[in-house]
């Protein structure tokens, strides 16, 4: 990604994108959910760079063709041509990522690494509780509905109807949070000694190898680049 | 194991005291359940026993309170966790939260605990085949039912092998099946392994068919502490409010108009009510 942005050739970033990312997700299996969203990522992105850059890029000469007052013009497609690479091949890395790795195991691998233990915890489970707080309100919000929050029409006694939604999530929210607390003390979270895992992450020496070389080969690239200038 | 002498304990900023002179022992009797009416202190005893209080809730603690010897008020929480086991009412909120299946769920504790990955591997699948979660160990602990998620929360601290297990109203939660798979997961506990289990219960049939001892708190104070038959049938239950088995009452009832053996207990049971209303009607037919 680093070799794809710092590199002044245009089509570098969309030539990694075909040639890695996607031969990579369809290693992993994924390439029709990794091509599904992407394109949808892509595609506002692509209309409106496309349009403004290609009428409106400052200093652009070579006019293709034009439209009344409008001229779609060559530097401003390429400048958009050369955007869009960078955020296809940024899209493309971040959603494989994303669908490769379950968070979890990102937190796992990080962990192994060396982050703190407690802090990953709590990435992990605002992550993994989330849906759950969500339905949690929707749960009481309905139920509220049920004793016709919405049929009043009285603003105070509307106001005193929003507080009786709001008082319980917030006091069940505490209440979780507490017991929460308790019960991670039950399974000796915070027990002094170090940590292991049920899970093995097989880091091959192949796949620490790999990530040496794309650091090792990313920094040298980008030396060449600002060298090169 | 268990030793409790004159303590009394009050919550931060409270008027009166959650525990009050309370002194008991508890040895190697395997099921001791807890009975009392709402505020009687019942969570309050428990938290003592798992150290919650004093660690977690601060307050004013007198008394002596010993596990296997050590004075819990003097013992780290991260050692005490591994003496006895806590299970909460809520199966939801007992989940780790950082666990994509059941079976990581039950080793997230010995994790915790540093427990090499091969050991913990066998002791995880030892539990998972004696609560029979083998179904579910692959599943999502968030997709699975209250009952379920509550054998997992059991069987995620049994596996940690404490000798005391304290369960504050394990089945509040759940539905009668689910409730059921759980007592029956206690049942197996209590048979085939060496553990002595506290339970917050107020399901009185129960209690009188599987527990060893019954201990009744109101205000703070133990009132009675016994056998199931001699505390569930005293009529000191009814005036502190708490619920008593049908079949006492009716034997009770009947007894008032002498339809009970007056030689026997009241019955805790279906099986017992049975039983002595039997032998009242063959006590009538000798008379007549
Ligand atoms: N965290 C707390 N802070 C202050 N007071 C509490 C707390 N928890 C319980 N109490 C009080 O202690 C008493 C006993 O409560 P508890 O042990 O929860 O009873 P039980 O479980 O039998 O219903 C009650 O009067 C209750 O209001
Ligand atoms: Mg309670």
């Amino acid at each position: 990604m680093l070799i794809g942005f710092s590199a002044r050739w245009p089509h570098l970033p969309v030539a990694l994108f075909v040639f890695l990312i996607l031969p990579l997700a369809v290693w992993g299996q994924l390439l029709r959910e990794l091509g599904r969203t992407t394109l949808a990522v892509i595609f506002p992105f692509a209309l409106s760079i496309t349009l403004v850059q290609g009428f409106f890029y400052p200093g652009a000469t070579h006019v293709i063709f034009s439209l009344g007052p409008f001229a779609l013009k060559e530097e401003g497609l390429l400048f958009a041509y050369g955007t869009l690479g960078k955020i296809l091949l940024l899209a493309g890395a971040g959603l494989l990522l994303l669908f490769s790795t379950h968070p979890a195991d990102l937190i796992l691998a990080l962990v192994q690494h060396g982050f703190p233990n407690a802090l990953a915890y709590i990435v992990v489970t605002a992550i993994q509780l989330l849906p759950h707080m969500q339905a949690k309100a929707m749960a009481i919000v309905n139920a509220q509905r049920a004793r016709g929050l919405e049929t009043e029409t009285n603003l105070w006694r509307r106001s005193r109807a929003l507080l009786a939604l709001v008082g319980p999530l917030v006091f069940s929210a505490l209440v979780d949070v507490h017991e929460r607390a308790l019960a991670l003390e039950a399974r000796a979270f915070s027990a002094p000694c170090s940590k292991t895992s049920l899970k093995e992450l097989h880091d091959t020496r192949e796949e620490a190898l790999a990530r040496w070389a794309i650091i090792v080969l990313s920094i040298a690239f980008i030396a060449w680049q600002i060298g090169g200038l | 194991m268990i030793q409790l002498d004159h303590v009394t304990y009050t919550y931060p900023q409270a008027k009166h005291p959650a525990l009050s002179d309370i002194s008991l022992e508890i040895t190697e009797s395997s099921l001791v359940a807890i009975v009392g009416p709402s505020g009687a202190g019942k969570s309050s005893l428990c938290a003592l026993l798992a150290g919650f209080i004093p660690h977690h809730f601060h307050g004013i603690l007198q008394g002596r309170a010993l596990v296997h010897g050590q004075d819990i008020a003097n013992t780290p929480l991260a050692e005490l966790v591994t003496h006895v086991g806590y299970v909460f009412q809520n199966p939801f909120t007992q989940l780790s939260g950082a666990k994509l299946t059941t079976r990581e769920e039950i080793a997230f504790g010995l994790e915790n605990l540093g427990v090499p990955r091969l050991e913990m591997a066998e002791r995880v699948d030892r539990v998972i085949e004696l609560f029979s979660l083998r179904d579910i160990a692959n599943r999502s602990p968030y997709e699975i039912s209250g009952g379920e998620m509550q054998r997992v929360a059991l069987a995620s601290i049994f596996v940690m092998k404490p000798r005391v297990l304290v369960l504050d109203e394990p089945t509040a939660q759940l539905d009668p099946l689910g409730a059921r798979q759980v007592f029956e997961a206690i049942r197996t506990l209590t048979n085939t392994q060496s553990v002595t289990v506290i339970i917050v219960e107020d399901k009185t049939e129960w209690i009188a068919t599987f527990a060893d001892r019954v201990i009744t708190l109101h205000e703070g104070r133990v009132v009675l502490d016994g056998s199931p038959d001699a505390v569930l049938t005293s009529p000191l239950l009814a005036e502190i409010g708490i619920r008593v088995s049908h079949y006492t009452q009716a034997a009770r009832a009947a007894s008032r108009h002498r339809l009970w053996p007056s030689e026997l207990a009241l019955p805790t049971t279906l099986d017992k009510a049975i039983d002595g209303f039997k032998r009242a009607r063959k006590k009538y037919e000798n008379l007549g």
